[in-house]
């Protein structure tokens, strides 16, 4: 039981860190290619700070996981729920699709966004292309998400 | 569907009358001027000697450094109405004297970067001077003698006990001035006879010679010791700093003119633009001639505009003739017209070809309701662009972004109630499809929105081929689709064999009409491998089972916010005052993520997963000659 326990905390823990790494290196990426144009045109912050924004997605969703899991076992209060060892890995693969799947897409969305800074900043007018660009991206961190969340409905505890 | 119609105009008009019709047409704001392109054979049209350039760019300017001085109040740059101009006060405007305004701002400046960089001057004097201030010797005492040089210098410490070896050797003497801590700071005599060869020792040591610069020696007496120039310099600084303040004093008190500046920087752009604009007509020897492009339903309005020049010029318009490139105008019902932006955004619609905005309205109205999912966010946001657009009352595409925001808003509330909640909690009896128990049911829902709407695409498709390309066989082929879609999903569920017989159907329409030309057994296998573009059908209905994830993440997350602010009710004291914080803040975050993502991934369906269908854009906006104003508003 107690493995099984521990399982299920590995999944939503790498849920949320893999998730997390993903997203922070592609808000990273972006945020320093808008710091860059901003040098040059401090009034760009507001049509920027989307596109900076954007890959900060997949850490939320890696998040969510990690909480629809939490919330599963009953850790925010209560009696925490049985877990067997079958259990446990049933809810530690659940968690992998959108802990991979951001992760590597949160990166590079990170660099989509990242060019599409350098293009707002040549083509002012164009703020929402690039945006567009970054969310094809991010339809696979999306994807990973749903399976997430139908594979864990689909645990019965 | 809805592109309204655009004309050619040609207008031949009187040398007489040029400059007054193009201050007319200019406020009518109803024609877009064609520059004449080089097949008529005819000069382009003199620009007036006047030109309002270099105007322009010294208000920008002044406009520039005023905007260092002038204080706003947050939000005073989006909450404030833009002023509005009429034509009288536009002519007073011109004939104003500016020169009058805006050279003392000038002067201003000129004088605030110069006393910025005399102090910066000053402070780097004070620092060169600051190691040596213990020197007590008056500046002559340093002046060397016919047999003995006087210099300054600066020794690594390390190097002293070396410097004290050579000072025994040899005719040196030196005294320690200062110290810190890498450094000494020495004065050094030195005999002239050996003050060759004992320059290049103490060099080998790393000594470095400090001469004083030639601006103190210039302003300094020779009486003067080194102190008593730092005290000068610093006061002088003192003095300097006051002088800045007084004109950054006056520059805050002139910053009341910015918004002066900026009406006038309009106006003038606005007059330039115009001059420019009589290149683009053509010249004859009493006649100009200039073309353009107008919506058909603004012709009446423009020759009614033009109606005092009546004896001076002729106006002939025509529908565009093939080979020509008319821009397009959306026109869509007020209710639709918001969700141009979206069409906009894409590119606008060839011409001659369907202006999806109309079906595209209920699609994106309802895909980010679903995503967003959550009342409380949208009556926030419905609020918010209420109070906008009642508070500021924008014009033109801010006024229609504000109000595609309140009906996303609406769908928000809407849909939020019924498959989300209100700040996280449901309302159970309104609820139609709970996302956290029932997300498969979501799923559903999503799915089949999906295919209404490729389903939609291919009919757009199909009646695009007929309609415009006259194409029969292309548009069989679409209707093939058409039939195939839903019959083939209804047999997988059902397997009723009637459906089966549609699927069949639809197959051998797409197999015949897909392909047309080549020979027949090459068309059939053509056709088969059309059949193959159902996977690109599945993958697109696919593609809206985004609407659950996005859904779901929203209320999760609106969840989670709440139970944030449960857990810290729980802390004693603290807990009362943190929780309406975090509840918030969280909410605030949400929102903000939510409609992100909502707006962007529902826009993603209709350009990748809906125009792909039947969409073709490269259409050229109609940009009239008009008055623009960026920061006025023109009347």
């Amino acid at each position: 039981m107690e493995m099984g326990l521990v399982l299920a905390f590995s999944g939503a823990a790498a849920a949320a860190i893999l998730a997390g790494i993903g997203s922070a290196i592609g808000v990273g990426l972006a945020g320093q290619a808008a710091s860059g144009v901003m040098s040059e045109d401090p009034e760009k912050f507001g049509s920027l700070l989307l596109l900076v924004a954007l890959p900060g997605t997949q850490g939320i969703y890696g998040f969510l996981s990690a909480f629809l899991v939490i919330l599963k076992l009953g850790v925010t209060g209560g009696p925490i729920a049985e877990v067997n060892l079958h259990q446990g890995w049933q809810i530690f693969v659940a968690c992998l699709p959108i802990a991979l799947a951001g992760l590597i897409s949160g990166i590079h969305q990170g660099k989509v966004c990242a060019s599409g800074v350098y293009m707002v900043a040549k083509q002012p007018k164009e703020m929402t292309k690039p945006l567009i660009l970054g969310a094809l991206v991010e339809t696979y961190a999306v994807l990973g998400l749903l399976i997430t969340i139908l594979l864990l409905n689909g645990i019965k505890l | 569907m809805a592109l309204a119609r655009v004309e050619r105009v040609e207008i031949i008009a009187s040398n007489l009358i040029k400059d007054e019709l193009l201050v007319e047409l200019q406020e009518a704001g109803l024609l877009e001027i064609e520059e004449i392109g080089s097949n008529l054979d005819l000069n382009p049209g003199q620009r007036p000697s006047v030109s309002f350039e270099a105007l322009i760019f010294r208000l920008r300017q002044v406009i520039r450094y005023l905007s260092l001085w002038r204080k706003t109040k947050p939000g005073e740059k989006w909450l404030q109405p833009r002023p509005i101009i009429n034509r009288l006060e536009r002519e007073a405007i011109l004939r104003q004297d500016w020169e009058n305004l805006i050279a003392p701002i000038e002067r201003l400046e000129s004088s605030y970067r110069e006393t910025e960089s005399e102090i910066k001057a000053l402070e780097k004097e004070r620092e060169l001077l600051l190691p040596w201030q213990n020197l007590e010797l008056p500046l002559a005492a340093l002046e060397s003698t016919a047999s003995v040089e006087v210099l300054l210098g600066r020794l690594p410490r390390s190097n002293l006990n070396e410097l004290v070896e050579l000072g025994k050797e040899q005719p040196l003497w030196f005294h320690e001035i200062n110290a810190d801590k890498r450094n000494v700071y020495l004065l050094f005599l030195i005999k002239r006879s050996a003050l060759k060869e004992i320059e290049s020792k103490l060099k080998e040591l790393n000594v470095s010679f400090f001469f004083l610069p030639e601006t103190i020696l210039k302003k300094a007496q020779r009486e003067e010791t080194l102190k008593n120039i730092l005290l000068q310099i610093e006061a002088e600084i003192k003095e300097k700093e006051k002088v800045l303040n007084s004109i950054e004093k006056q520059s805050q008190e002139l910053s009341s003119l910015w918004p002066q500046f900026m009406i006038a920087l309009d106006v003038f752009e606005n007059e330039q633009q115009r001059i420019n604009t009589y290149s683009h007509l053509g010249q004859t020897e009493k006649t100009v001639f200039l073309q353009g492009w107008i919506e058909a339903n603004n012709i009446t309005r423009l020759k009614h505009r033009l109606a005092r020049f009546a004896d001076h010029l002729a106006i002939f318009h025509r529908p565009p003739q093939e080979g020509e490139d008319p821009p397009v105008v959306l026109r869509n019902p007020p209710l639709i017209q918001p969700f141009q932006i979206i069409t906009s955004l894409y590119g606008l619609p060839k011409p001659g070809t369907i202006d999806p905005t109309v079906v595209l309205a209920p699609f994106f109205f309802l895909f980010v309701g679903l995503c967003v999912s959550e009342a409380g966010y949208g009556l926030l946001v419905a609020l918010l662009s209420l109070f906008f657009m009642i508070k500021v009352r924008p014009k033109g595409s801010t006024l229609l972004f504000s109000r595609l925001m309140f009906a996303l808003g609406l769908s928000t509330i809407i849909l939020g109630t019924l498959v989300g909640g209100w700040f996280g909690f449901p309302i159970r009896q309104l609820l139609l499809i709970d996302p956290l128990t029932q997300p498969v049911n979501f799923l559903i829902l999503a799915l089949i929105l999906g295919f209404i709407q490729v389903w939609f695409g291919t009919l757009l498709k199909a009646i695009d081929c007929w309609r415009r390309e006259r194409n029969m066989a292309r548009s069989l082929a679409q209707i093939g689709w058409l039939i195939l879609l839903p019959s083939i999903v209804l047999y997988g569920l059902r397997k009723i064999d009637l459906f089966g017989y549609f699927s069949l159907f639809g197959a051998s329409l797409i197999v015949t009409f897909s392909k047309t030309k080549g020979n027949p057994l090459l068309r059939f296998l053509g056709g088969l491998y059309s059949l193959y573009d159902i996977s690109k059908y599945l993958g697109d209905v696919l593609s809206y089972s985004r609407l659950l994830a996005l859904g779901l993440s929203t209320s999760v997350i609106a969840m989670v916010v709440n139970t944030l602010v449960g857990t810290a009710v729980k802390i004693p004291i603290i807990g009362w005052v943190a929780a309406p914080f975090v509840f918030l803040g969280g909410h605030l975050f949400n929102l903000a993520i939510s409609f992100l993502g909502g707006f962007v991934h529902s826009m993603r369906l209709q350009f990748v997963e809906f125009f792909t269908k039947f969409y073709e854009a490269g259409g050229k906006p109609l940009k009239p000659f008009s008055l623009q104003g960026k920061y006025v508003e023109f009347r």
